[in-house]
């Protein structure tokens, strides 16, 4: 072996050494966070506790549901979770199916909000009231006929303001020309369920069927993003479907926890057997392979944990599943290698035939599994979802570490071959290996 | 180690015990019916601690003042007072009455876990899991066909038949012990096929390799004996290892009695297992089968 070997091996150790570190802790200067470790890994529902919930829209009179009416109902259901106090969520639309999930994981540091008691309500039908600053009702419900946003100008000016136009049904015109002949000059609050969502200024008498608000100061983005989300609440109150809960699922905030600890013990003894075996059967690239393997769980978990990932129970148990198939690539070099020393051949070209061999079987090997993962991750539900997203980054993982590191260490190694047949695990009659 | 079978010789025989066995499994699961979860079919499980000595019939007394039909009552092993209890399709007032009804008798109790599913939702669910694993066996049949095409044809179709055989035999594995079939099973099924074609990739790759070498095609039946022997220590050694990995969840799962990790564990040891039987003794097997089927055809 020579002297520069021996520098690449003290590095892919130190290598191993600070990603390892890296991932079980993270990096943090000066209290800002660089670099997130396993601990700040997002947990799934399923480890966290909490509540998900899903509803299915379902149109009342034959009126197709399109995607936009799904949204106003996201807004109205983020709205109300806002009332709740609740900023931790994810909502997500489906408008192939009609249907909304809502998850609200369990705070534990703040345990007054009950995720259970959270999405109580969400589903019902938006009211949405025009009031006097008295909180008496003007308008409510269908008087409104529907609010579209628009930025097309207002005034002679031309310029484009961002703007919500409503149209009143034939009551809601007569409603609406009384209230602003009242109100000119004074506040008319639109309010949605209790809340009020938007207090907008009555000009002057309107006696039309539409009327627009604008919104107040900001630059156009904001006035924009503004507009857009009163349009939505305000419209909501009229939108042509049902939700009914199709999904529910809570889960108590210990149960989840357990069962993390115990796939965390499960995984660290893992990875220890898979070493251990490979150790006993390769001997010394039994010891490269540790060192890739812990690099490939440590890469893992650094992507993991920075890519904002949610781990679920099945994803880890994907994790510990993927580090036993990860030395798959190891084992067929090794064994290529064995085969290729075994016929007396200098160790020099007995590893490029190896790899040579070997890369186009495990790159096909792992296509497949690859595929696999893929419609895992794209075709199945929440919990399937988080265990082959796992399983694809696992994947392309140990392609890198089998066809990379793997490489990089043990081509350091090579020279002791012709040392001796222990290291290798070579036939002992074959010792006289050129 | 060195592996010597000769694995043609004995095929027709493996092909019988393998069909026999997956075909009394299915039968056995059909006639004694598949239990389905509450995820495909719908319904709703409620999981709490109840955290005193409880009688199964009281609990099941109580659902019945929501539901009027008797629920499917479950004790856990773990020592604790901890019960699972399985109804059909309600609604989620109802689901969340039930659970008040148990605070009430039961007033020390924990927080329960509830998994409420309508019938409709499960039906969606069990059609998108049916479509995740055809696109996923028609995506091997393709990817097989154009890497493998010096192979022929031939070659792709027996390594999706293998694979329809590691599908089966978990299904009549399913069918037999009456483990719930859920999406969990789905998940597992769909790496057992990413597991299983892996190993048989291996084993055409080193036959399309040794191929080259030979010419004559009475020399095939050896080249496939070759190959399998050839790889049979990498196959052997890399189902040794992922075992070994999901075992240890699999032990912890069992010990500490986690439903969730039982789930996957289980089927994924058996899997794993059958997936390596599969692509040594069926794959190639058949290839070599169906290839001078096809071949005899032609000349006729």
């Amino acid at each position: 072996m020579k002297k520069g070997n021996i520098i690449k091996i003290v590095v892919s150790i130190i290598v191993m050494l600070v990603l390892g570190y890296l991932a079980i802790f993270g990096l943090n200067i000066k209290g800002h966070q660089i670099i997130k470790g396993a601990k700040e890994i997002k947990t799934g529902l399923d480890i966290s506790g909490g509540v998900t919930i899903t509803y299915q829209a379902e149109n009342e009179n034959g009126q197709e549901i399109v995607s936009g009416d799904l949204e106003k109902s996201k807004a109205v259901i983020e709205k109300r979770l806002y009332a709740k106090n609740i900023y931790d969520y994810i909502i997500r639309v489906d408008s192939n199916t009609n249907q909304i999930t809502v998850e609200i994981p369990t705070n534990t540091s703040d345990t007054s909000v009950d995720p259970l008691t959270a999405v109580e309500g969400l589903d019902q039908t938006a009211v949405i009231q025009f009031r006097d600053s008295d909180g008496n009702v003007l308008l409510q419900g269908d008087d409104i006929e529907s609010a579209k946003y628009s930025e097309d100008a207002v005034d002679s000016t031309g310029i484009a303001t961002p703007h919500v136009v409503l149209t009143f049904s034939q009551e809601g015109t007569t409603k609406f020309t009384a209230a602003t002949e009242k109100l000119v000059g004074k506040e008319m609050p639109i309010y949605l369920d209790e809340e009020c969502i938007a207090s907008p200024n009555v000009q002057s008498k309107i006696d039309s069927s539409t009327a627009i608000i604008t919104v107040g100061g900001g630059s156009f983005a904001e006035k924009k993003t503004e507009a857009q989300q009163y349009a939505m609440l305000i419209d909501s109150g009229s939108l042509p479907f049902n939700l009914s809960v199709i999904n529910k699922e809570y889960i108590g905030p210990y149960v989840g926890q357990q069962a993390l600890e115990i796939s965390i013990r499960a995984g660290a003894i893992a990875l220890a057997l898979v070493c251990v075996i490979m150790i006993l059967i390769y001997r010394l690239p039994g010891i490269v392979s540790t060192i890739a393997l812990v690099i490939y769980v440590s890469l893992l978990l650094l992507i993991v944990a920075n890519s904002g990932t949610t781990l679920t129970l099945s994803g880890i148990a994907g994790l510990i599943l993927s580090m036993g198939m990860a030395v798959d690539g190891n084992v067929i070099i090794y064994e290529r290698l064995k085969e290729e020393l075994n016929k007396k051949m200098a160790y020099k070209k007995a590893f490029e035939r190896s790899y040579k061999n070997a890369t186009s079987t495990i790159v096909d090997g792992n296509v497949t599994s690859l595929i696999v993962a893929l419609v895992l991750y794209i075709l199945g539900s929440g919990m399937v979802k988080g265990f082959g997203i796992v399983l694809a980054i696992g994947i392309i993982l140990s392609l890198v570490s089998s066809l990379l590191i793997t490489r990089f260490i043990l081509e350091q190694f090579m020279p002791l071959a012709n040392k001796g047949t222990f290291l290798f695990g070579l036939k002992k009659e074959e010792k006289e290996v050129e | 180690m060195n592996f010597n079978f000769d694995y043609i010789k004995h095929k027709n025989i493996i092909f019988a015990i393998s069909f026999l066995v997956v075909i009394a499994g299915l039968v056995y699961g059909l006639v004694t019916h598949y239990k389905f979860d509450i995820d495909f079919k719908g319904g709703t499980r409620i999981q709490v601690d109840l955290n005193e000595e409880y009688v199964t019939s009281d609990v099941s007394d109580i659902v019945k003042t929501v539901t009027s039909e008797a629920p499917e009552i479950q004790t856990t092993s773990s020592g604790n007072n901890s019960v699972s209890i399985t109804t059909q399709v309600i609604n989620e007032d109802e689901a969340d009455a039930i659970v008040s009804a148990l605070k009430e008798k039961y007033t020390n109790m924990g927080d329960a876990t509830i998994k409420n599913v309508q019938a409709s939702y499960g039906k969606e669910l069990l059609n998108s899991s049916i479509t995740a694993l055809v696109v996923s066996i028609v995506l091997m049949l393709i990817y097989v066909a154009v890497r493998f095409r010096t192979l022929g044809w031939t070659a792709a179709i027996s390594a999706v038949i293998a694979l329809i055989f590691d599908v089966s035999f978990l299904f009549a594995v399913y069918g037999v012990f009456k483990f719930p079939i859920n999406s969990t099973f789905v998940a597992v099924l769909l790496t057992i096929i990413g597991y299983s074609i892996n190993d048989t990739i291996i084993v055409y790759d080193r036959i399309r390799e040794n191929k080259k070498l030979v010419t004559k095609s009475s020399q095939v039946k050896d080249t496939i004996n070759e190959s399998v022997n050839q790889t049979m220590k990498r196959t052997v050694i890399t189902s040794m290892t992922t075992l070994a990995a999901i075992c240890c969840v699999l032990v912890f799962a069992l010990v500490k009695d986690q439903e969730t990790l039982k789930e996957f564990s289980i089927p994924l040891v058996i899997g794993i297992i059958e997936g390596t039987f599969s692509s040594i003794f069926i794959a190639s097997n058949l290839w070599y089968t169906i290839d001078n089927f096809v071949k005899k055809f032609k000349k006729a």
